[in-house]
């Protein structure tokens, strides 16, 4: 509960878009690819020294997840696709030779296929993340507060845990 | 806005660290009670580890006691590992591979008694109910099918003969009837006093004098009347003669086809009591066949106990793979290749049946191809410079089939002694150690091959009481030495062997020799048996058939004197009145001519003496 409360928080603070974005982008990354991959340290590492919001990372891997189960076969379908590329293999077959690039278990089908997916939609999903979190201030947030139902949820207990947490 | 957030660095750093050191301090206790429990899971049975030692030179694992409780006898160990040294290649561990440098098995015990009752996993019922009949028990059912013993002589012919008993049955039945059928046509035949009749009236056709037509008119009315009964009498003696004759045909036929039955009887005997090289063959496997067929069971039972461990080790790559899709490696070449799991030298000693032995593994790998290398096993009895067993393995995949080769070769194999109950005659075999060499070839789970066992000198003998025993003594003491091949076919789980051996053309070319006197002579016996059954069988036949014949004779000297003693009188009789008939006739008929020649003679002399007296009249 409480990683959805700080992004509801968020969405509606004066935290910068891109923090927000950013957070979404990266747990894209570590969400569709698989857990138990090397990588996903190195995410992870980005995730806690950079200055993105954390609790947007943690929602959207949980939701990237959930995606990814859908999108497997299509995942293992692009990787195979690369690794078994004829004019690749030699690419393919150097880095086979480092015990490193093996670790990133790069010559995993779903892993490749997942993470070449999540990073070429890394920008395209920041900045619709972006766009999403300053459109959402613009137009959604006052409309919502006017709302009678937003009006009786402001009475509720959930409300209050959530002006706890505001201050 | 500051980009960084460095107190995030340091957590970080410090959780994988934490994470680190506490995996370095339990790791034993982990890889202990995870060996335990999977063990546990695939054993079926508990399996107790006394302790597991970390080791960071060389990187490694030292296990110490491991006990893997037997799940049919939780009483006992079915196999207990001293020790076993693991070293393996930690940044493979980090890439989701177990690779085994080198492992080191010692002191390996099987069937070791438990200090307390092993834990053993509840089976399913449906687990209890299956199980497939033994190779013994097929031996077993097959052996109850195998060589008639010979019965005696009388004992198969008595069995044996009903083709004459059914052919002296219709024989007899024909005769009967045939007999009734020459009984009721005699009654047809004119009797004794139908002859004396016929004789009375002949006689006194015969007194009548034949001196004139009346007479002879007389005789010829009282003749035609006999030759009418004759004729009548003569038709029914025709209809009797073609009835007996008729009846004694066909008599004769059945009487001649009961000479053709004990000649099928004869075949039908020699085809249930063949002795030939089909026979010989059974006996030799009747006698080696349960010894080698337990020891395959044998290996079969330790196979069913390996094979979970190995659907394990197969499947350690599936099991990783978390819930989602389970995707694929894709291997590329590397002069070094790593599988899921791989073990590059494993050593496993033990001793048993008092000899040391030794098994080696090298590059044994849970994923078999092109980038990989062969794997190579060697089982060894005995010392390398003086090994007594070799047996030598390469498991390779070409052109993406596994093809796994075995070679086997050793020396002085014992084999414990054996008997076996044959025909009421115990056969008893001390062979001495064998040699043994054969080559195993597996193509995608598919067997082929063919494994010998030489025997240089063997120690068969036949005891009991009886012909035959004495038989398969006389035919076992001619096998000296002889050589047992055993094809191998079908797969792995269900490999079928073909037991063949140069004991069975010795047995049989030693039995063909010796059974052949017995044999021809008990055919002898039952030849002489089976004429002296027939012969008693036929003989009221036989004596049916020259009653009915007796029968016919006496109908035919019947009819002979009927034919004699009436017919023949008759037409002489017939023939006599006719000549004097013709005799009288012809008389008659001068003596007419003659007194009409008078008559007109008489005429013509008196118009002559009229004519003159008519001349003088008118002379004048």
């Amino acid at each position: 509960m409480d990683p959805i409360l700080k992004l509801l928080k968020a969405l509606n603070s004066e935290i910068g878009p891109w923090q927000i974005s950013c957070g979404g982008a990266l747990s894209m990354i570590i969400g569709f690819t698989p857990l138990w991959s090397v990588h996903n340290l190195l995410v992870l590492l980005l995730a806690l020294i950079l200055r993105v919001h954390l609790a947007t990372f943690f929602v959207f891997w949980g939701v990237f997840s959930g995606m990814a189960y859908l999108m497997d076969p299509w995942f293992d379908q692009i990787g195979r696709t690369l690794l078994t590329n004829e004019s690749l293999q030699p690419f393919w077959t150097s880095l086979y030779q480092s015990d490193f690039w093996q670790m990133m278990h790069f010559n995993h089908t779903i892993t490749l296929g997942s993470l070449v997916v999540s990073i070429i939609g890394f920008v395209p999903a920041a900045i619709l993340f972006r766009l999403g979190v300053v459109q959402y201030r613009a137009y959604m947030l006052p409309y919502i507060n006017k709302l009678r139902v937003v009006q009786l949820l402001k009475g509720t207990k959930f409300y209050q845990l959530y002006e706890r947490l505001s201050d | 806005m500051k980009l960084f957030r460095w107190g995030g660095l340091i957590g970080f750093v410090v959780i994988v660290a934490l994470i680190g050191v506490i995996g370095f301090f339990f790791i034993d206790d982990w890889a202990k009670k995870g060996i335990e429990v999977s063990g546990f899971q695939v054993n079926q049975a508990e399996v107790d580890v006394g302790s597991v030692r970390l080791s960071l030179n060389p990187i490694g694992f030292e296990l110490s006691n491991i006990q893997i409780a037997d799940p049919d006898k939780p009483t006992h160990d079915s196999v207990l590992l001293e020790r076993i040294n693991l070293e393996v290649n930690l940044p493979q561990l980090f890439l989701g591979n177990v690779r085994i440098h080198d492992v080191t098995v010692a002191g390996v015990q099987s069937d070791v008694k438990r200090a307390n009752i092993a834990r053993v996993m509840e089976k399913k019922p449906a687990d209890e109910t299956a199980t497939a009949p033994t190779t013994k028990d097929k031996v077993e059912e097959k052996a109850a099918a195998l060589v008639n013993q010979l019965p005696t002589p009388k004992e198969a012919v008595l069995a044996q003969v009903q083709n004459t008993q059914t052919a002296v049955k219709n024989a007899e039945q024909t005769i009967s009837d045939s007999k009734q059928a020459v009984e009721s046509s005699i009654t047809k035949l004119p009797t004794d006093d139908d002859l004396a009749s016929y004789k009375k009236r002949i006689a006194e056709i015969k007194q009548i004098e034949l001196d004139s037509l009346e007479n002879i008119k007389k005789s010829t009315d009282l003749l035609g009347s006999v030759s009418k009964d004759v004729a009548t009498d003569k038709l029914a003696i025709e209809t009797v003669k073609r009835s007996v004759n008729n009846a004694v045909r066909d008599s004769k036929n059945a009487v001649t086809d009961i000479a053709k039955a004990p000649g099928q009887d004869w075949q039908a005997l020699k085809e249930k009591y063949p002795l030939n090289k089909d026979t010989a063959l059974k006996v030799a496997r009747r006698l080696l066949g349960d010894n080698f067929f337990v020891r395959i069971d044998q290996a079969k039972g330790w196979y069913e106990k390996a094979r979970p461990w190995l659907a394990r080790l197969k499947s350690s790559e599936d099991e990783n793979a978390p819930e989602r899709l389970a995707g694929e490696y894709i291997r590329f070449p590397h002069p070094d290749p790593t599988a899921a799991f791989q073990l590059d030298h494993g050593k496993v000693s033990f001793t048993a049946d008092n000899w040391p032995w030794l098994l080696t593994i090298n590059d044994l790998t849970s994923h078999r191809g092109d980038f990989f290398k062969p794997t190579h096993l060697l089982l060894q009895r005995g010392t390398t410079d003086n090994a007594a067993l070799k047996i030598t393995g390469l498991l390779d995949r070409v052109d993406g089939k596994n093809l796994d080769t075995f070679e086997f070769s050793g020396r002085g194999i014992d084999f414990s002694s054996q008997s076996a109950e044959l025909a009421g005659t115990t056969l008893k075999w001390v062979p001495e150690k064998a040699d043994v060499s054969g080559k195993i070839t597996s193509t995608a789970g598919q067997l082929n091959g063919k494994v010998s066992l030489m025997f240089p000198q063997n120690n068969l003998t036949a005891s009991g009481s009886g012909a035959t025993a004495g038989y398969l003594a006389r035919a076992v003491q001619k096998v000296k030495t002889f050589q047992i091949d055993i094809a191998v076919s079908g797969t792995l789980l269900k490999p079928n062997l073909q037991l063949t051996s140069d004991l069975d053309n010795q047995l049989s070319d030693a039995l063909a020799g010796i059974a052949k006197a017995e044999y021809e002579s008990w055919l002898a016996d039952a030849r002489t048996q089976l004429d002296d059954e027939v012969q008693r069988l036929r003989k009221p036949a036989d004596e049916a058939l020259n009653t009915l014949e007796r029968r016919r004779t006496e109908v035919e000297e019947r009819i002979q004197r009927f034919e004699t003693e009436v017919e023949q009188e008759v037409r002489s009789l017939e023939n006599k009145v006719k000549t004097e008939q013709k005799r009288l006739q012809d008389r008659i008929a001068a003596e007419k001519k003659a007194a009409e020649e008078a008559a007109k003679k008489a005429a013509q002399d008196k118009a002559k003496e009229g004519l003159g007296n008519l001349k003088d009249k008118i002379g004048f």
